[in-house]
């Protein structure tokens, strides 16, 4: 078995395991389901800019919340928005600003841009905390959650169920946005400029070109996943662009590796239920979590399904 | 504005930027030296605060601090260097961001099973604990000015260290080029727990001497460590005179902005360190690049 085959299975086993949740559970541990796909649909978009394009970014958490915040400002007062609209516009305005924010930073390299985007997330947290857009510190109510309207047909997402379902829909589409991009021609650019700049530049394609791209798409996916996590909690509020979140979402792309589709949606799954039990063991649990993000660097400093891998020997490694 | 206010203004920029200097040129020189990114420096910059607030505590005096804070962030450091750091070497950033993430969490949280939620004042220590009146109006704490002198014996020092001695010699031939330093006989690892371990200490000892001027709270290293990162950017990373001169720039920007914009102050940082970098990218001074 390869890595791609080991990675396409745990694809698939999460896809049917995201299906049985509302068979299996009910109430809070749905909606803990609901936090934790959303959650992986970010480290899996964080991570596409991590592997193959080699951009270390500190400031996803800006593009999640940035997101959040646009939905807020087009959520009507007094009746549920529309979906599909509102999640368009907020993810549109995303890219936009992604590819503002990108077109600076990607000109800087290596240390240079893992600070630039650190500056534009905390760029991005000021904002909303200090100006009085949006509720300023206290953040901003949604008070109804969006609802699909198609011609003919409304669907509500009220209820944990359905909103979990639908979650899990977009998580889905965008984890195979980010597996297909990953095995396409795009993909091999990005992995072939990030390991050898020169001879791509000679082949003629621009570097700076590739990675704003993949930035934009990224940010985008985060965006999407900004507006998932608003119309889940009814709630925006300036820490959700913090580079704390940022940093999480990249210890979760760690956890998992960076080299696969699946690693960072299970970085995020583990990472969100040692989390959860950890909490309800210990009021100092992220002693907890701290100690696991040390062990790890320090013993499978490529991530858990590489380190999983190693014990799939490949066909070459068995005639060898 | 008057005269008065306006030195009042700078004298407040000098000291913050002294200060942010203090914690961003163990930073900058970690990233020169040893091509590693220690985002828990912040947290160690909250140890010293903290070891502060229980030294007065227990020990009802401050200058007590001052030595212990030192001799705890070189222990810390080797500490650091000897069983974390060193086995990450080779790898790339992302692991040192993780491995310093990690540091944070494990930093703040036994703050908080230490001491607690609550925020804590300290009292400023005599016998500087009166004001020099500069006018009728303006008075101007002593305290402040003693902060600005020890950031400039620590910039003197470290400026002389650098310049004049063998050790300085041999870190500026490290940074330059750290495989043909080795190659001529460096000890690197004696050099990176010697760099680490000066490194951290100055960020305790940072952390000491602001305690009395910002309160003593949970996460107080966060804002710190963040703005030595745009220090160091804006400066050219590894460059120790960058450092210096970006430390001061964010001290003006700081105060200045704090009086004319006080909504958008922490805003204009960034903006500052933004505005640099499209027109330099690789910050104001040639750092090693790392």
């Amino acid at each position: 078995m390869s890595k791609d085959h080991i990675d396409a299975g745990l694809l698939v086993a999460l896809a049917v395991l995201a299906l049985l949740v509302p068979y299996i559970w009910s109430g809070y541990e749905i909606k803990l389901a609901t936090t934790i796909t959303i959650q992986a649909g970010l480290a899996v978009a964080l991570g596409f800019v991590v592997g193959p394009a080699g951009l270390i970014s500190i400031g996803h958490a800006a593009f999640f919340g940035l997101a959040a915040y646009l939905f807020a400002m087009l959520a009507p007062a007094s009746e549920p928005a529309n979906l599909l609209n509102t999640l368009l516009l907020a993810v549109c305005g995303t890219a936009v600003c992604a590819a503002v924010v990108g077109a600076i930073s990607i000109r800087s390299r290596g240390l240079y841009f893992i600070l630039m985007t650190l500056a534009f997330g905390q760029l991005g947290y000021h904002f909303f905390h200090d100006t009085g857009i949006g509720g300023s510190a206290d953040g901003t109510y949604i008070y109804f959650r969006p609802e699909v309207r198609l011609p003919g047909l409304d669907i509500s997402l009220d209820g944990a169920a359905p909103f979990y379902q639908f979650v899990s829909l977009v998580v889905f589409a965008a984890v195979a946005l980010v597996w297909w991009l990953r095995r396409s021609a795009f993909g091999s650019l990005l992995v072939a400029a990030r390991d050898n700049e020169m001879r791509i530049r000679a082949f003629g394609y621009s570097p700076y070109a590739l990675r704003l791209v993949a930035f934009v798409i990224s940010a985008a996916i985060a965006g999407a996943m900004g507006y998932l996590s608003a119309a889940q909690h009814g709630f925006v509020a300036p820490e959700m662009l913090a580079w704390h979140n940022s940093a999480t979402a990249l210890v979760m792309v760690l956890i998992g590796g960076k080299d696969t589709t699946s690693g960072p949606a299970i970085g995020a799954i583990l990472l969100l239920l040692a989390e959860e039990l950890l909490q309800r063991a210990t009021e100092h649990w992220l002693v907890g979590i701290g100690l696991i993000i040390v062990v790890i660097v320090i013993a499978a400093p490529q991530g858990i399904v590489p380190y999983l891998a190693r014990f799939f020997p490949t066909r070459r490694a068995q005639h060898a | 504005m008057s005269a008065f206010f306006f030195f009042v203004q700078l004298l407040n920029a000098v000291q913050f930027g002294l200060v942010l200097y203090l914690v961003a040129s163990g930073l900058t020189l970690l990233l020169g030296i040893m091509g590693v990114i220690n985002l828990a420096h912040g947290a160690f910059y909250m140890v010293g605060a903290y070891l502060a607030f229980a030294v007065v505590q227990h020990l009802a005096s401050f200058w007590l601090a001052l030595p212990l804070a030192i001799v705890l962030g070189l222990v810390l450091g080797a500490l650091l260097e000897h069983f974390l750091l060193a086995r990450l070497e080779g790898a790339d950033h992302l692991s040192q961001v993780l491995l310093s993430f990690g540091l944070i969490l494990l930093i703040n949280e036994a703050q908080r099973i230490i001491f607690g939620n609550d925020a804590h004042g300290i009292e400023v220590p005599a016998p500087l604990n009166f004001s020099i009146p500069l006018s009728e109006t303006f008075a101007y704490p002593a305290y402040r000015l003693f902060v600005c002198g020890v950031g400039i014996a620590f910039v003197i020092a470290l400026g002389l260290v650098m310049g004049r001695t063998r050790i300085g010699m041999m870190l500026r031939a490290s940074a330059e080029n750290r495989t043909m330093a080795r190659a001529l006989g460096v000890d690197a690892k004696l050099m990176y727990l010697g760099v680490t371990a000066a490194g951290i200490s100055c960020a305790v000892l940072a952390g000491v001497i602001a305690a009395p001027i910002a309160s003593v709270y949970p996460g107080m290293g966060d804002q710190v460590l963040i703005l030595s990162f745009v220090v160091i950017v804006l400066g050219g990373i590894g460059s120790l005179n960058g450092a210096l001169v970006g430390a001061l720039l964010l001290g003006a920007v700081d105060a200045f902005g704090k009086q004319f914009f006080p909504d958008f102050a922490a805003f204009l940082v960034y903006v500052a360190m933004i505005a640099v970098l499209i027109v330099r990218p690789q910050g104001l001074f040639r750092g090693t690049g790392a």
